[in-house]
């Protein structure tokens, strides 16, 4: 087991781990395997349920996240990667928004838990509805997959992203238009947000684990 | 010139450079619930009357439902840069976990309660209710035919009985729940239909929002993404289909009575939805007229 370079990652293999909050200590969140090394407890993060486990596994090694980061998440689902980045911005916090209630249901358990989760049921393409929790952030982290999901991760990134910041955005190709190549999609989408004076650091494939997707590195 | 500012721990006017007047809410996550609900709501707090009353400058806010207090001004640049932060008025990220697990459970059990779901549920389980029942049907037909004695089957042939009197009594509950939550749907495509219609789309509201052209082919999603994918005839029509002013009409005119009634099924559902008025009667009375025009083609 070594370090990652990204705080709070660890990696043996190919395996990712993340260090277990210590008030979570014991408490697994999908089934996932915990594992006691010194006196650590790491969760292993299985990057076929997470889009983000999947991009680090495929080379994206600064995901610019610290242990104090401000993190905005879109499209929280029920809680799978948000608990692992709660892992890593253990002093921080992740305000996660999603829109279904039967997800949000279970998002708010494991909040109930984990205090630096605060779950906003909301529709991230109304980003004005949630000014009154959501302060300026770090990070903006996009998993919707949404025909529209670049304006919306551009509506809010203009709104709570702070000066300095970085945003990851994860794009399906088939969710933006299914007569196109992915190849051309993920154009769309990356001229979108050059268009809008977005900075694009990385992209990356995140084959074998998910089928035509990629993750979009950007910045201010 | 001042702005007025609202967080969940607070309300603030600004004058671009520091903050001149502040109202910080009691902290306690009853008390911070109710005031996010109100606005929500689209209300206005009484901190938010009060921290303007006797000021003098101009106020400028960035919140439509602000309007009554200050200038809307919803892209002005400085709330772009204007953050309060939560910690110098000694509020935590564990008080605000705890305000905004409070606030989304309110939230999500009301959603949930929504009448609109609960016909979704129902729709789902009558469409497995109907496979069911097909199953069971076939199963009894092969069964009958090989068996000599009709003791063997006939507690099978039970189930099957109260399975088809649980889809008949399923309708007419989704019937009397749709004539009220939807009376012009109702009216313009019928109870079940329009049931089936909100469970394809996922809420009335979304429903109300769709454009008549997407509500013409829910229900024939695969039909349309291969037509996307490799070219051919993109489909006509999608659940309404199943309306036997589409069914029992010759092939040449399905289409465009499909897009005659999905036009006339997206104004029902806005007025369902929006303004809650029943205005079955001008659809139907429009619609036929229009249909008839069609068939005289």
């Amino acid at each position: 087991m070594r370090p990652t370079g990204i705080p709070g990652v660890f990696r043996e293999n190919n395996k990712l781990f993340t260090e277990n909050l210590e008030s979570c200590r014991g408490i697994q969140v999908y089934n996932e395997k915990l594992v006691s090394i010194n006196d650590k407890e790491l969760r292993s993060w299985n990057p076929y349920r997470s889009k983000l486990a999947a991009a680090i596994l495929k080379g994206l090694k600064n995901i610019n996240i610290t242990s104090k980061s401000e993190i905005l998440y879109l499209g929280a689902a029920t809680g799978t990667t948000v608990s692992h980045i709660s892992d890593i911005v253990k002093d921080g916090a992740v305000y996660s928004v999603e829109n279904s209630p039967v997800a949000l249901k279970q998002l708010i358990k494991l909040s109930r838990k984990r205090h630096n989760i605060i779950p906003i049921m909301a529709d991230a393409s109304h980003p004005e509805k949630y000014s009154h929790i959501v302060p300026h952030v770090d990070f903006i982290y996009q998993d919707i997959s949404q025909r529209n999901q670049a304006d919306i991760f551009i509506k809010n990134v203009d709104r709570y992203l702070k000066k300095a910041g970085y945003g990851i955005m994860m794009v399906k190709a088939r969710s933006i238009d299914v007569s196109l190549k992915p190849k051309d999609a993920y154009d769309m989408v990356i001229n979108k947000l050059i268009e809008h004076k977005v900075k694009i650091i990385k992209t990356i494939d995140l084959a074998p684990y998910e089928k035509d997707h990629v993750s979009i590195m950007i910045s201010l | 010139m001042l702005y007025l500012i609202t967080k969940w721990f607070g309300t603030f006017l600004h004058d671009g450079e520091k903050i001149k007047k502040q109202i910080v809410f009691p902290k306690d996550e009853e008390e911070i619930v109710k005031r996010l609900i109100k606005i929500d709501r689209g209300e206005i707090l009484p901190e938010e009357w009060d921290i303007c009353r006797d000021v003098t400058d101009d106020v400028i806010v960035n919140e439509r439902r602000l309007q009554k207090i200050g200038m809307f001004f919803p892209s002005n640049l400085f709330f772009k840069k204007l953050d309060v932060d939560p910690n110098s008025f000694g509020f935590s990220i564990d008080l605000l976990n705890r305000v905004s697990c409070l606030l989304a459970e309110k939230k999500t059990r009301e959603r949930l309660m929504a009448e609109d779901i609960q016909i979704i549920q129902m729709v789902n389980a009558l469409d497995d209710l109907i496979q069911t029942c097909n199953l069971f049907s076939e199963r009894l037909n092969h069964w009958s035919l090989v068996s000599t004695s009709e003791e063997k089957i006939s507690s099978f042939r039970n189930i099957f009985d109260s399975v088809k009197k649980e889809i008949n009594r399923l309708e007419k509950q989704i019937e009397e729940d749709m004539k009220r939550i939807a009376p012009n749907i109702s009216r313009v495509v019928g109870p079940l239909i329009g049931a089936r219609l909100i469970a394809l789309s996922g809420s009335l509201e979304h429903l109300a929002t769709l454009p008549s052209s997407t509500i013409q082919i829910l229900g024939a999603e695969k039909a349309l993404f291969k037509f996307k994918k490799d070219g051919g005839k993109p489909p006509k029509h999608g659940i309404i289909f199943q309306h036997p002013l589409i069914y029992r009409s010759p092939k040449a005119k399905r289409g465009k009575i499909a897009r005659k009634l999905a036009a006339k099924i997206s104004i029902a559902a806005k007025a369902d939805f929006f303004t809650k008025k029943d205005i079955s009667d001008l659809l139907i009375a429009d619609l036929n007229r229009q249909i008839g025009v069609i068939k005289n083609q």
